[in-house]
């Protein structure tokens, strides 16, 4: 059963700014999705609208059956973990916990009571004036604990030093283990997260660029390095990801996975150096407006 | 997973508790904004008259200088509970547009009434202080009945509470466009300059004689119902349309 279906989503700020240009993606009930996209190509624009915060401007959005916007039942079903949230100045933090246990009805006070102590939250302290790292930390307990049935965290990291992201990750997929929950979370780190995510869904320019099992990403693409007519003539007609030229004649490209395993015994014969892509380049090269990378800018002013 | 099924009732229950207890800067500026109005009513108006070797001098000293400094305050916090801040908080827990507003409504009305109570109880810090700290002469003034206190606080709560709504409503005309906070007070002084000009009876005193001057109780009661609850409805219509956590 999908818990989020969008079909052509669009949505365009006031001044003109197209955010999402004819989104369509279904998210499935229980499971992981890491969301990946550079920046500005609508990542939080699009979780805001599945929580209920923007309007889309058109096409159709329905969450647990409903169109999130001003929606109770999203609202009560749903929480979105951003390092924006402004908590009221007027109460400590232990006191926000009760709060939120408060409203939410599967909130776990135990495991977020566990949390805040391992995180050595001082109880009596105020959220305004925690560091960045910390705030993101005490907002991901809450987002954590809350047991939310679709439960949105927008680049949850921010601030987190290493050891404290490694402890959220952790700590997110042992409660999701014993509560499970569709879970949405945003990055731009996709190698923090591929070991916990199950689907990806990448975005780019506004619209769906590829919604894939995670396991399945890491095979959808290849690098192979060479001599460059030799590249050149194998990954003919393969649509290309990337291509990085170094040296006079060495080339390296990205490329889309579907040769067999007879062409890859071919290629090896040739000469050619064949590997996989880290998934976190992969994003990057798929995002990338141009094949070559930064390298396009400097190259067109250089003398060749 | 099953879903959780919220009822509206019990989420604008909920919020309302919470505001009661976060919202606690209107309660420090609503004290502040009553002791401005004990001083000015402590200035009071005199007044004096001199006949041979008899001079009489008169200290008229009255709650309505606290009651409208709490007006104002309603105002104020009608504004105010609508920016960016507070409705934020609103959205970090659950809430849907309805729920904030319905919940706005309770914690403007439960404020409002204390605020009414606390003024209305000023009369007695201006009897003792006229008593022991001016030593007036004679003090006439006396503890009023029940009935009189009721119907005393009654009256200064429905003008505070629909202040409190033409500053919702107003608030939320900012909400759309920040120009309102210039655009309202421009239209205003504009009218007066206007109609000075033309040597009218200004519109904006004709308001306040439609509110303040009016002699029948049942009447002033349905007015200022009717203009609160026209405010909060009209604002719930804009605020219904609004995004939040931009």
């Amino acid at each position: 059963m999908s818990v989020i279906e969008c079909r052509n989503l669009s949505k365009k700020f006031f001044g003109g700014k197209t955010a999402l240009n004819n989104l369509t993606v279904s998210i499935e009930e229980n499971k992981i999705t890491g969301l990946i996209g550079r920046n500005g190509a609508g990542k939080t624009t699009l979780l805001k609208i599945i929580a209920g915060f923007l309007k889309e401007s058109s096409g159709e959005v329905t969450v647990f059956s409903e169109r999130p916007y001003n929606s109770l039942k999203v609202s009560a079903n749903s929480i979105f973990i951003d390092d924006q949230m402004t908590y009221t100045p007027a109460l400590q933090l232990y006191d926000l916990l009760i709060e939120a246990d408060r409203f939410y009805p599967n909130f776990n006070m135990t495991l977020a009571k566990g949390l805040f102590e391992y995180f050595a939250f001082d109880p009596k302290y105020y959220h305004k004036r925690l560091s960045k790292g910390q705030k993101s930390t005490f907002n991901a307990i809450i987002g954590i604990a809350a047991r939310c049935p679709l439960t949105i965290f927008d680049e949850p990291t921010t601030g987190m030093d290493e050891g404290v992201r490694k402890d959220f990750y952790r700590a997110l997929l042992k409660d999701y283990i014993e509560f499970p929950r569709t879970i949405i979370i945003s990055s731009h780190h996709l190698n923090e997260i591929e070991d916990l995510i199950e689907d990806i869904l990448l975005i780019k320019d506004g619209r769906t660029y590829l919604h894939l099992p995670i396991t399945e990403f890491k095979e959808y693409a290849i690098a192979i390095k060479g001599k460059k007519d030799t590249v050149l003539d194998w990954i003919k007609g393969k649509e290309i990801f990337y291509e990085q030229y170094a040296g006079v004649d060495t080339m390296y490209a990205v490329v889309k996975n579907d040769y067999t395993e007879k062409e890859f015994e071919k290629a090896r014969m040739a000469g050619l150096e064949i590997s996989s892509v880290r998934s976190n380049d992969l994003c990057v090269y798929l995002t990338n407006k141009s094949r070559g990378g930064i390298d396009d800018v400097f190259s067109g002013s250089q003398p060749v | 997973m099953s879903l959780a099924e919220v009822s509206l009732f019990d989420t604008v229950k909920k919020q309302f508790l919470f505001k009661v207890k976060a919202n606690i800067d209107f309660y420090s500026s609503l004290i502040t904004m009553q002791v401005f109005g004990i001083f000015f009513a402590f200035a009071g108006i005199s007044y004096g008259s001199t006949s041979g070797w008899l001079s009489v001098t008169i200290h008229y000293y009255s709650v309505d200088a606290v009651i409208a400094f709490t007006v104002f305050w309603g105002f104020v916090t009608g504004v105010t509970i609508l920016t960016k801040q507070y409705t934020d908080t609103d959205f970090i827990f659950i809430t849907n547009r309805v729920s904030s507003t319905l919940s706005n409504i309770l914690f403007l009305a439960a404020t409002s009434l204390l605020g009414s109570v606390t003024a209305m109880l000023s009369k007695y810090l201006l009897l003792f202080a006229s008593l022991y700290i001016f030593n007036e002469h004679i003090v006439l003034g006396d503890i009023m009945s029940a009935g009189d206190f009721l119907f005393g606080t009654a009256i200064a709560f429905l003008y505070v509470f629909l202040s409190c709504a033409v500053g919702y409503l107003i608030g939320t005309l900012v909400q759309i466009n920040r120009i309102f906070i210039i655009l309202i007070p421009a239209l205003i002084i504009g009218s007066l300059i206007l109609d000075g000009i033309q040597g009218r009876l200004p519109f904006v005193l004709k308001i306040y004689e439609f509110y303040f001057y009016e002699s029948s109780v049942v009447l002033f009661i349905l007015k200022t119902i009717l203009t609160s609850a026209f405010c909060y409805i009209a604002s719930l219509v804009i605020l219904n349309r609004m995004e939040v956590r931009k």
